[in-house]
């Protein structure tokens, strides 16, 4: 399928379009049982009236990549106040951070302690995590697709040889050692991205899996000028081994992949659906 | 009073070690290429970078020791399935009988192995587990890791994960050549090319920060040409993907060396020789000359010009460690 990213993920009618579309793909047979997270960088997008908010089973709040945008503590209380009254669970995503980063996640720890001692919070980082462990025993971690890593080159499909593409197939779950450092962090959910080579993960977590953008990359160049520029460009990215593009936006690049083709025979019982490409 | 830094620099055989030694290098760090297995055990793909086989491995070992320089094995993939953590185990042994002295490690998964198999072993965290700041360094410090190489991060940040972790080595790296993302969470893959050979004769299976984009810019929806901005951010692209020049941290040195660092590594598996020498004796100049400055401004200005007459062209301000801003 092809994406025409530069209009169906910026006009905002198209895109309720396609969340209702996707919902009803969702509550097919094959889908029985998965939850349907929607994820969203700022409060207002909530309560703005067109988002079919009451489709979804969960709202994640917060951004994963990039530690500018962590929002604020009032930006939090909103959507505690709009999960309070659709009675729906809040998941806080937080990003790679430096030390200034995890100053700014501390007093939205303190807030969202206060509103659920036993809230989900997804890690992507592993200061994020120690801090956690130390400050804030009682949340459930979640383990972020940035740190369960997969090989995610957009180039793996082009490899001929079915056997090395394999190679490029899997992710650190398929490792004893790893999966036997979760349990001990008690980590009982991981997330993944929806990779058009990848094999269904068998490590005994529950999985949430991302979509449609897949996160490849990220750095500490911003392609922006100013945080307000970030929030309204990006670029693509074309080469002719990289389908249709890459999305290059704030300090990370994506590809999408709108194929939901592997949650048969997986444990992958929740879909995180993400109307803008994230920061 | 400054610290004298050390300088890591890669090696990949056993006559490169005199020419470095000379060249001011303090300490050696290199891949390994297994005999059996035909996916890169480390961060760099095969079999390029890395040392061809064990006996290469020992003959450099021997021979650095012999001047004083130690050899730290890179182990720094990203991931290691559990039967590529088989494979490590049997080629650890034969480097710790060969006297290597420290493994610079990026896995967890490998550094729960080892805390298993409790075997003494010096660890070095690479910037490819990305230990972003004095938490994460906390956190690995778990494994008894006793040198951490840091990221990108900007010299506040790196002083400031000093002051939480007194006791503790740091690295930095100083000259990058190739990769403008964080190493250790990018997930394009290095290794591509040696599994497609059509696409890879034509130049499209090359890192893909090395590749040639056509770029576009999106703005509020509307998709548009916007040529400045197009031709600033693809002479970055340009400068940064495509190997134009170093992304380099010698102005830093001055601070560096002030804030307590231990070593700074020149990242140099891919390159030949002549271009490793060089980017060694220019690393050397500057941590010798740090010194005779009193102030970082003159040591900036003696930096640039020592750049452009070590690479032939301008640094650009193309620096490891700041963001770098898409218009100038």
């Amino acid at each position: 399928m092809t994406v025409n990213t530069q209009l169906e993920y910026h006009e905002r009618d198209r895109l309720v379009e396609k969340a209702i579309a996707f919902l009803r793909t969702l509550n097919g047979e094959m889908y029985r049982g998965v939850q349907k997270a929607l994820y969203v960088q700022a409060a207002d997008v909530l309560t703005e009236g067109d988002l079919p908010v009451g489709e979804f089973d969960r709202i994640y709040f917060g951004v994963e990549f990039c530690e500018r945008r962590i929002p604020s503590v009032h930006q939090l209380e909103k959507a505690i106040s709009i999960c309070r009254e659709d009675g729906k669970p809040l998941t806080l995503v937080t990003p790679i951070v430096t030390d200034w980063g995890l100053k700014r996640l501390n007093p939205l720890f303190g807030r969202l302690m206060e509103y659920d001692e036993h809230a989900e919070v997804v890690v992507n980082e592993y200061g994020t995590l120690m801090f956690l462990r130390e400050k804030f025993p009682s949340f459930k971690v979640v383990m972020g697709r940035v740190l369960i890593r997969q090989k995610k080159d957009p180039r793996v499909p082009l490899i001929h040889d079915e056997k090395i593409r394999g190679y490029f197939s899997g992710s650190v779950l398929d490792s004893a050692y790893f999966c036997k450092f979760l349990h001990g962090q008690n980590t009982r959910r991981v997330e993944l991205d929806n990779l058009p080579h990848a094999q269904p993960p068998q490590a005994d977590f529950s999985v949430s899996l991302y979509y449609p953008f897949v996160f490849i990359t990220t750095s500490r160049n911003c392609v922006a000028e100013t945080c307000d520029e970030c929030a309204r460009v990006h670029y693509m990215l074309y080469h002719p081994t990289m389908g249709d593009g890459l999305i290059f936006y704030g300090r990370s690049q994506f590809f999408v992949n709108l194929n939901l083709n592997w949650l048969e025979n997986s444990r992958i019982d929740r879909i995180v659906y993400q109307f803008y490409v994230p920061l | 009073m400054s610290n004298r830094i050390k300088i890591a620099i890669s090696i990949s055989e056993a006559d490169e070690v005199m020419d470095l030694v000379r060249d001011g290098a303090d300490e050696f760090y290199c891949g390994i290429n297994h005999p059996e297995y035909s996916f890169a055990l480390n961060r760099r793909e095969m079999p390029h970078g890395n040392v061809p086989t064990l006996e290469e491995l020992q003959k450099i070992v021997q021979l650095a020791h012999e001047h004083g320089r130690p050899v730290y094995a890179t182990l720094n993939k990203t991931f290691y399935t559990g039967p590529e953590l088989e494979i490590l185990r049997e080629l650890i042994d034969h480097l710790k009988e060969f006297g290597v002295d420290a493994l610079i490690v990026s896995d967890i998964g490998l550094m729960e192995m080892l805390r298993e198999s409790a075997n003494g072993w010096r660890l070095h965290l690479s910037s490819v587990a990305a230990p972003m700041n004095s938490w994460s360094v906390k956190f690995f410090r778990q494994y008894g890791v006793e040198r951490v190489i840091l990221p990108r991060l900007h010299t506040n940040e790196i002083k400031n994960i000093r002051a939480e972790h007194p006791d503790l080595e740091i690295e930095v790296l100083a000259l990058a050549w190739y990769c403008p993302n964080y190493d250790g969470i990018c997930s394009f893959q290095h290794d591509l090319k040696s599994f497609n050979d059509a696409a890879y004769e034509r130049g499209l299976m090359d890192n893909a920060c090395c590749l040639e984009y056509q770029i576009e810019m999106i703005n509020d929806g509307d998709p548009q040409r916007d040529d400045f901005f197009i031709n600033s951010i693809g002479k970055r692209f340009s400068n940064v993907y495509l190997r134009m020049s170093a992304a380099c941290e010698g102005c830093s040195v001055f601070q560096l060396s002030h804030s307590g660092i231990n070593s700074l590594k020149v990242v140099s598996r891919l390159l030949n020789r002549q271009q490793k020498r060089r980017c060694l004796q220019f690393m050397k100049k500057c941590v010798d000359a740090v010194e005779s400055f009193g102030k970082e401004s003159e040591f900036t200005f003696f930096v640039k010009k020592l750049y452009k007459s070590s690479f032939g062209f301008d640094c650009n301000n193309n620096c490891y460690m700041n963001p770098v801003k898409a218009r100038p």
